[in-house]
């Protein structure tokens, strides 16, 4: 799970590579409708953004779960994996709660400082 | 172990198998009963539902013809494509764009489906059986285009009298159906006309485009200005065609020569009286959205920006901080670092949540020092 994404000149290079794959498209933006962007645009945008993150997110609890099982299956019953995968699926659990409470916690804070009316932009439409 | 891991492979492979093979034991041969069009009559271009019933057709690939019925001789096809049932296998409909091979005359239009096995139920036709027979597609040469000049406009718009300028022109015009527009004219031509209706500069032929309504006639001319005055362009459009569509011409953009035109005499006025001090009241235009007209105003709709903008990242914080944890597995930076995001996205959502409260707690404040 750790990889070494730490380096600043390896983030630029991804970045370049990406850059350089999206360049046959630039040529066909001549081609592409005209869009009026309005601010509404980027709340809109940033929202659509978000709502992929948590479909992303849905799946990688999946992944996670299923991850963890594996874990299981190979510590073959010695102790010290064991407990490494215990602990893994501890955090699995906990982070699988957080993502699925996200409106919970913002209605919470929301409720805590007095904020009327929380279902006016909860939960977001996705 | 591994037997495990065997046994629970093979549980699954049956879990999954079982139900495939069911369902192929179960599957009927598929049966067409109807087809139809769910409309009479469309415009070229229109999207129109059609509907195929069937019967034990799940996922059924079912090939569609459109054919133009010609009364009298043999009819031609417009359309061919294939499309697949739903699972559920009964009932289909699906949309198809009007095309019409001969924009020029009314056409009739029915659908035939067929499925690929022989015998019985294997083809349909919308002429026969449908509820509604046929697809009634009008000529677009009935429907007449309408062009507008959006843009006519010269630069300089004060020459030098006696020699010749360079004249800088932008023409937009815009059709408001391109489908209509190419029925009629195959080729559009630009022109510059002077106050007298003298084609002062033609331009070559452009095409006609069947989907792009944005015509730009841009061009340079070279102008040469006779003694000082004013002349009068305008940009005109032609239609090269078959049909005659009468085409706009734009209003006048005067440009003056030298020193412009007009001569007279006057008498010589009475001598002026000395002027009076005076008031000229004038106001400048909010252009601010909302209009807010003092700085608490603005401080609302700037807090209310940012509201509408926290929510969705705080939303994306708090998946990530989930994401994190998730990831975590026994590496305590990232459980740190996931909790770390949780509190402050916590702590800025408060802030954002009180952001009128902060004012009103400020004005109380303030209002302490006056008792």
């Amino acid at each position: 799970m750790s990889l070494e994404i730490n380096s600043k000149m390896k983030n630029f290079k991804r970045f370049a590579y990406i850059i350089g794959a999206l360049i046959p498209f630039i040529a066909l933006a001549e081609d592409m409708p005209e869009y009026d962007l309005t601010i509404q645009n980027i709340f809109a945008i940033i929202n659509g953004l978000v709502c992929w993150a948590a479909r992303m997110s849905y799946l990688l609890m999946i992944v996670m779960l299923v991850y963890s099982g594996v874990m299981f299956f190979l510590s073959n019953g010695e102790p010290a994996k064991v407990t490494k995968a215990r602990e893994g699926l501890k955090w699995v659990a906990i982070g699988i709660a957080v993502v699925l409470a996200t409106y919970t916690i913002i209605a919470t804070v929301a409720n805590a400082v007095g904020v009327p009316d929380v279902s006016r932009f909860l939960p977001l439409h996705c | 172990m591994r037997r495990h891991i065997i046994y629970l492979a093979i549980a699954i492979a049956i879990i999954w198998i079982v139900p495939m093979l069911s369902s192929y034991a179960n599957a009927a041969t598929c049966q067409l009963t109807n087809i139809t069009w769910t409309q009479e009559s469309a415009k070229i271009g229109d999207l129109v539902k059609y509907k195929i019933d069937g019967k034990n057709c799940s996922l059924e690939k079912v090939h569609v013809v459109v054919w133009s019925d010609h009364s009298g001789s043999s009819d031609t096809r417009e359309a061919e494509f294939d499309v697949y049932f739903p699972r559920e296998g009964a009932v289909f409909i699906s949309d198809w764009r009007v095309a019409n091979s001969n924009p020029f005359t009314n056409a009739s239009l029915y659908l035939v489906a067929s499925i690929n096995s022989s015998g019985s139920g294997t083809s349909v036709d919308s002429s026969k059986t449908g509820t509604i027979k046929y697809l009634k597609v009008a000529p677009v040469i009935d429907q007449n285009p309408t062009v507008t000049i959006t843009d006519f406009s010269i630069t300089p718009i004060t020459i030098p009298a006696n020699e010749a300028t360079r004249l800088k022109v932008t023409f937009k015009a815009k059709v408001d159906s391109p489908l209509y527009f190419i029925a009629r004219c195959s080729g559009v031509q630009a022109f510059m006309i002077d106050g007298a209706g003298n084609k002062v500069y033609t331009q070559a032929i452009k095409p006609v485009s069947a989907t792009n309504p944005n015509y730009s006639f841009d061009f340079n001319h070279d102008y040469t200005a006779g003694g000082d005055g004013v002349v009068a362009f305008r940009g005109k459009l032609e239609c090269i065609g078959s049909a005659i569509v009468v085409l706009p011409t734009s209003s006048s953009v005067p440009i003056t020569i030298g020193k412009g035109g007009g001569t007279g005499t006057g008498n010589t006025g009475a001598p002026g009286t000395p002027g009076t001090t005076q008031n000229y009241q004038f106001t400048v235009p909010n252009w601010l959205k909302g209009q807010p007209s003092s700085l608490t105003d603005l401080l609302d709709i700037i807090a209310k920006w940012l509201f509408n903008l926290a929510i969705p990242v705080a939303v994306g914080l708090i998946i990530w901080a989930g994401v994190l944890l998730m990831t975590a597995g026994a590496n305590p930076a990232n459980v740190k670092k996931g909790g770390a995001i949780l509190k402050w996205v916590a702590i800025g959502l408060a802030i954002i949540f009180i952001n009128k409260g902060f004012i009103s707690l400020i004005r109380s404040v303030l209002e302490l020092g006056n008792k």
